[in-house]
Parts: C-alpha cells; sequence; structure tokens
C-alpha cells in the first residue's frame, strides 16, 4: 500500500526526514512513533502530496506521490494535525463539501453522508454548526471528512491529541472500527499507549531518522535477541533462577516481585521445553508466559542511546 | 427532482471540468442569516441617498442663481453620475475586502491543507472563490438598480447609457476581484493582502489623474494636435509603467521566496517585460483610434479613461470631449470608450485570474 524508498526532506540544515525506508502493507494498521519535532508530520504530508521531497520515493497505491498526486489523493484520506473548520457552516454542509470536493455524485452524496456520520456517532449532531462542537466531536468529524470518499489508505496525523481521556477512547474505537473493515491506516503519535492495542505494525522516528520499523513483536524480538519471558513459580524462586541462568538457551534471568524475567534466546518452536525442564526439576510453576509487548518500554529502550 | 444531465453541478464537472463546489458552499455560507440582508439594505440606502443629496445640490443652485429650484430640465443626468461615482467607490473599497481574504483566511484557519488534499484543482479553488466574490459584487449592483430606475424617470440619462455604465462597473468589479485573489494568492496574511490591494488601485488610480491635471495645464495654449499627442504617450507610458512596477515587484516577491535560482529570476524578469510591452501596446493600439475619433476636444481629460476610478463613469461627460469637428456622435463616443475601458480591465483581470491559478498551482507544494 505504502512504499517509502529514500525518503528526505531538509529545511535548511534541518533535516526533518532523513533517508526514511518502509513499506506499509494493504490491512495493516502502522503506528508512527517519535517525540515532538521527530518528522512525522513532514513524513505523513509527504505521503498526502502536499509536500515536495527532496530525495527518494514513496508510492501510495501504486501511485508516485510525485508524478500522479491526483491518484494519491483519491486514495488517500488525510487527517492534519491542526485543521480548521470553517465558521457558519453545518456539519452536514462541511461533509457535503468534502464529499463535493472529492468528486462524490450530487445523487450519492445525502446517504453517504448518513453512514459517515453514524460510524462517526454523530447522528444527532447533523444540523449543528461545526463551531459549536467540542473538540472531541470535532475530531471525530474531521475523521468522518476523512473517509467520506471512501479511500484505501488513512494518514491520521495525531488525531487523539488534546483529547480527554474518554475522547480518546472513542477514537481509538473508531479507528478500530476502521481497520476492521479493511481500511489501512497509518497513524502518528507522540503518545505510545494510544497506539498500543490498534497498530500491527510500529516504525519509531527520533530526529527524521527512522530506528526500527516492523511488527511490534518482531522489534522487541531484535532488540533483546530473544522473546521475553515471564515466569512465575510458587516457592524456591532463586533456585529456580539460578536454574534458569545455567541454561545455555537462556540469558538475562532477573527476579522481580516473584515473577522471573527471562530472555528466551532458542529455537522459538522449542520454547516450551524451558517449561517442561523446569517442571521435571520440581519446580512448581504457576504462570509461563511471553511478556506483553509493552510499546512504553520498548520505546524507552530504543531512544535511550539518542536522547541521552 | 432533478431531471438528470440537468444537474447544474454534475453539468459543470463533466462538461468543463469545473468543480463549483466552493461556489455553491461559500454562497450558501455567506447568505446565511440576516446579515447581507442588512448590508443590502444600507447599501439601497446609500445609494438613494446620494441621489437625493444630488438633487438637493442641484435645487440649491438653481434657486441661488435662478431663484428657482427646478430649471434643470434634465437632473437624472447628475444624479446618475453621482450615484455611478458612489458605486464605482464602494466597488473599489469593499471588492478588495472580500477578494483578498480569499485564499489567505483558509491559510490562517489552516483550511488551506485540507483543501489542497481533495480532488479540487487549483482552478476550482481560485475560479470557485472568484465567482463568490463577483456573485457578491453583482448583488450590490443590483441593489442599486432600482434608484438608477429612478434616475432615468427625472430625464437626462437613456437606458443605454445606464446599461454601459453598469458593464463598467461589472468589469472594473471583475478587475478589482482578480487583482485582490492575486494578492491573496501571493501574499501570507489577509491584511497583508488587502494592504496591497488598496495601494495597488489608489496609485492605478492616481497616475493617470495626475498626469491628466499636468497635461491638461500644458496643452494649454497649444494646438490640440500636440495635446492629444502628448496625452496619448504619457497615457501609454503610465499605464505601462504603473503595470510594468506592480508585475515585477509580484515576480520579484514570487521569486524570492521560491527557489532562488538565477533561472527562476530570469524568467519571471522576462515574462514580467513581456507582460509590460504586450499591455502597452494593447493600450495604445486601442486608444488611438478613441481620440481620433471623439474624445479629441479635450484630450487631456481624457487620460482618466485609464483610471479604474474614474474611467467607467467618464462616458457621462462624454459631450464635453467629443470635439466640434468630430465625425463620430455621443453615443458612438461612449461606445468606443465604454469598449476600450472595458476591453483593457477585461484583459488584465483575466491575466490576473489565469496568474493567481498558475502561482496557487506553483506553490501547492508550499502551503
Ligand atoms: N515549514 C518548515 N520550515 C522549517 N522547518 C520546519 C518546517 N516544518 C517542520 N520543520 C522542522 O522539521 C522538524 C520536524 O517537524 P515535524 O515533522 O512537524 O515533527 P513532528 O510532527 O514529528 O512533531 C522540526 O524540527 C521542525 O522544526
Ligand atoms: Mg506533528
Amino acid at each position: 500500500m505504502i512504499h517509502v524508498q529514500g525518503l528526505t526532506k531538509r529545511y535548511g540544515n534541518i533535516t526533518a526526514a532523513n533517508d526514511l525506508t518502509f513499506s506499509v502493507e494493504a490491512g495493516d494498521a502502522f503506528g508512527f512513533i517519535g517525540p515532538n519535532g521527530a518528522g512525522k508530520t513532514t513524513t505523513i504530508r509527504m505521503l498526502a502530496a502536499l509536500l515536495k521531497p527532496d530525495e527518494g520515493t514513496a508510492t501510495i497505491n501504486g501511485y508516485d506521490v510525485l508524478q500522479e498526486p491526483e491518484g494519491v489523493r483519491a486514495s488517500v484520506g488525510y487527517m492534519p494535525d491542526f485543521f480548521g473548520v470553517y465558521e457558519d457552516m453545518k456539519v452536514w454542509e462541511y461533509l457535503d463539501f468534502f464529499a463535493a470536493a472529492y468528486r462524490v455524485a450530487w445523487r450519492r452524496r445525502p446517504a453517504l453522508i448518513r453512514d459517515v456520520l453514524e460510524l462517526t456517532d454523530l447522528s444527532a449532531k447533523r444540523d449543528t454548526y461545526v463551531d459549536a462542537l467540542s473538540r472531541g466531536m470535532k475530531q471525530r468529524l474531521c475523521l468522518a471528512k476523512t473517509i467520506i470518499h471512501d479511500p484505501d489508505l488513512l494518514l491520521l496525523d495525531e488525531p487523539a491529541s488534546g483529547l480527554d481521556p474518554r475522547a480518546r477512547i472513542e477514537i481509538r474505537e473508531l479507528l478500530q472500527q476502521l481497520c476492521s473493515m479493511g481500511k489501512t491506516i497509518l497513524i502518528s503519535s507522540h503518545i505510545l499507549p494510544e497506539l498500543g492495542d490498534l497498530c500491527n505494525k510500529i516504525g519509531i522516528i527520533e530526529q527524521g531518522k527512522l530506528l526500527m520499523v516492523g511488527a511490534v513483536e518482531d522489534i522487541w524480538q531484535q532488540l533483546e535477541g530473544g522473546t521475553q519471558l515471564v515466569i512465575v513459580v510458587h516457592d524456591r524462586q532463586q533456585e529456580a533462577s539460578d536454574f534458569l541462568a545455567a541454561r545455555p538457551d537462556i540469558a538475562d534471568v532477573e527476579l522481580e516481585e516473584n515473577a522471573l524475567h527471562a530472555v528466551y534466546r532458542g529455537d522459538p518452536d522449542a520454547q516450551s521445553a524451558v517449561l517442561t525442564a523446569l517442571v521435571e526439576s520440581g519446580f512448581r510453576v504457576t504462570s509461563f508466559a511471553e511478556r506483553e509487548t509493552d510499546l512504553e518500554s520498548l520505546y524507552m529502550r530504543l531512544t535511550r542511546g539518542i536522547v541521552s | 427532482m432533478r431531471v438528470p444531465g440537468l444537474n447544474i453541478e454534475d453539468t459543470l464537472k463533466r462538461c468543463f471540468h469545473f468543480n463549483p463546489c466552493i461556489a455553491v458552499h461559500e454562497l450558501r455560507m455567506r447568505m446565511r442569516g440576516a446579515r447581507p440582508f442588512v448590508v443590502l439594505f444600507f447599501y439601497a440606502l446609500l445609494a438613494a441617498a446620494t441621489v437625493l443629496i444630488t438633487l438637493a445640490v442641484i435645487s440649491l443652485q438653481s434657486s441661488y442663481y435662478y431663484g428657482t429650484p427646478d430649471t434643470d430640465p434634465t437632473p437624472g443626468r447628475p444624479a446618475f453620475a453621482a450615484l455611478a461615482f458612489s458605486q464605482l467607490a464602494l466597488i473599489l473599497f469593499v471588492i478588495p475586502a472580500y477578494a483578498a481574504g480569499a485564499i489567505t483566511m483558509e491559510r490562517e484557519k489552516h483550511t488551506l491543507e485540507m483543501l489542497r488534499g481533495t480532488l479540487l484543482s487549483p482552478a476550482d479553488v481560485v475560479t470557485g472563490k472568484l465567482v463568490v466574490v463577483l456573485a457578491f459584487g453583482v448583488l450590490l449592483l443590483l441593489t442599486s438598480a432600482p434608484v438608477a430606475a429612478w434616475c432615468m424617470m427625472l430625464r437626462g440619462i437613456s437606458p443605454a447609457e445606464v446599461a454601459l455604465t453598469y458593464s463598467s462597473l461589472l468589469i472594473i468589479a471583475l478587475w478589482v476581484a482578480t487583482l485582490g485573489m492575486l494578492f491573496s494568492v501571493l501574499l501570507k496574511r489577509t491584511t497583508a493582502a488587502i494592504v496591497a490591494t488598496y495601494i495597488t488601485v489608489v496609485v492605478w488610480c492616481g497616475v493617470p489623474a495626475l498626469l491628466s491635471a499636468l497635461v491638461h495645464n500644458l496643452a494649454r495654449g497649444w494646438s490640440y494636435v500636440y495635446a492629444n499627442l502628448l496625452t496619448l504617450s504619457f497615457l501609454v507610458m503610465t499605464v505601462g509603467t504603473v503595470f510594468g512596477w506592480l508585475v515585477f515587484l509580484i515576480c520579484r516577491m514570487y521569486a524570492a521566496r521560491g527557489s532562488t535560482r538565477s533561472a527562476t529570476r530570469a524568467g519571471t524578469l522576462v515574462s514580467a517585460l513581456i507582460a509590460c510591452a504586450s499591455v502597452t501596446l494593447v493600450f495604445g493600439v486601442l486608444l488611438v483610434p478613441l481620440f481620433e475619433a471623439g474624445l479629441t476636444g479635450s484630450g487631456a481629460r481624457a487620460t482618466l479613461v485609464a483610471a479604474p476610478y474614474g474611467g467607467p463613469v467618464l462616458i457621462l461627460f462624454a459631450e464635453d470631449f467629443v470635439a466640434s469637428r468630430s465625425r463620430m456622435t455621443v453615443p458612438e463616443t461612449q461606445l468606443i470608450a465604454c469598449a476600450v475601458t472595458g476591453g483593457i480591465y477585461l484583459i488584465i483581470a483575466i491575466f490576473f485570474w489565469i496568474r493567481s491559478i498558475v502561482l496557487f498551482e506553483e506553490r501547492k507544494w508550499a502551503v
């Protein structure tokens, strides 16, 4: 869906996007994470054919952003980080305007607007003036506008920034629903938990450089060189810890509040051998699990070297 | 129910590749509520007041000189002239405020980026906004139409003259709207764009007026042949200079903002020169028959035809300009004068319009 090769954008001597290369497949939910000023907005605007890259290429849905911006615009729904709304415009008029701007036929628009309003839970606000809506509602309306021409790909730049927790959850549920409708989503954020449940793939960007891209689990694997295991034994924790540390396929055993955190470096299919060995040695294992992938600590680990 | 194929929006899209949604939605927003009607009401009131005051002045003068208030058999003529001048002033004052904000306002409200993200072409955006501004101008002119009809009833002004004046006013409205649009595309802030438009209008009006006064005084005592030659050359130089100054300024601003490559600069310079030369040529060629035909009696004052303020209304004073030896009648002269001013401003307006679209397109990568 998105193929980016060596994408670079410079502002004076700031390199806002530095040699980015990644791709997003159809149906993916790609999280684009980085602190403020990392270059997320710059990258997304280049993908939406709104900003000219200095170097590199990007194709969206087979359309080159430089050569065929029309094709890109037709297949992309772009939600900017700062978006204005027109005064004196009602909700349905706002949507009707953008539908018309995307060349949706006049006849099809009323039904389309009804569907989109229903999806974003704004049906009751159809005749309200746009600038009378709350911030969360405006954000949902902007999302409704983004999907009005039924694009395959949504480029969402910090869609949940500045929202209260409830509105944030509503947006996330909406995005999950859009995912399940088969849309490909690229969403940027500087707040990690926002992307946790939503994304199956992430890219971490800092100072214009893409530090890492891939499935969340893969990144863990690369980072630790193995799978994180969390093992809880009923008693004899220290002994269990020593037992694990003695195994060649286990690295880095730590004991934290009764739970053993270990990194498994062996064959992923033979992971259960560790459990078997523990049980056969008489340890009373109450829990043996792969650690939940936790974006926050992942992110902290990744950016540790650069920030300090 | 709409008959398939008769829907205006679909027809425009299919036949002219023009997406009218900006015009449709902005008109809907602007005509909402009581405000536009209040504005129009006061506009009509102002137009009526202009005519009333003119009539009062005429009868006061008449009473003073002749002892009776109604010696002028055709009070409709000065009344309509006053109306036309006030209309012209209002158009030159009100339209920039609307037109110059068309694009900058979107930029300031952060809506331009979303607009550019849609499938609207630069021509759709620029033309759509122009249609809205012009529709407003037409509405203002229509509001004053009943007052013009009243002037006709007072005698002294023919329907043809009213029609000519109104079409000139419309073309001036188009010209000032495209000028405002050009600055709206070029500059970042609404206030800057409005101020730039006002300054350009004032300079554009002022230079011909100044030269007109100068030449008029110089020409006294000379034969009118010399006076007219002088006027003609001054006229050509004035308009050429004003226009060249403007185009060059615009090009330089544009070049400074965009790429600094010398090729771009050379390109803008050449295009500015070509633009100046062609407009000067157009002015010269079009004005020669006008001067030969009729406006020779007081050719120096006819320089004012080139000014946006005054020019379109000057036909109402054509009698003063037509030479006694002229082969042309007054209505013929009026028609030619109207065609010349209208033609020139129409050509410049079309140039500005196309330039706005091109600049909007060129700046699509830099919101
Ligand atoms: N128009 C611009 N002119 C100059 N510098 C810019 C411009 N836009 C962004 N930048 C710079 O590029 C960097 C990346 O910005 P941005 O993409 O907005 O980051 P993010 O969206 O991740 O917060 C920042 O250092 C910012 O200052
Ligand atoms: Mg940003």
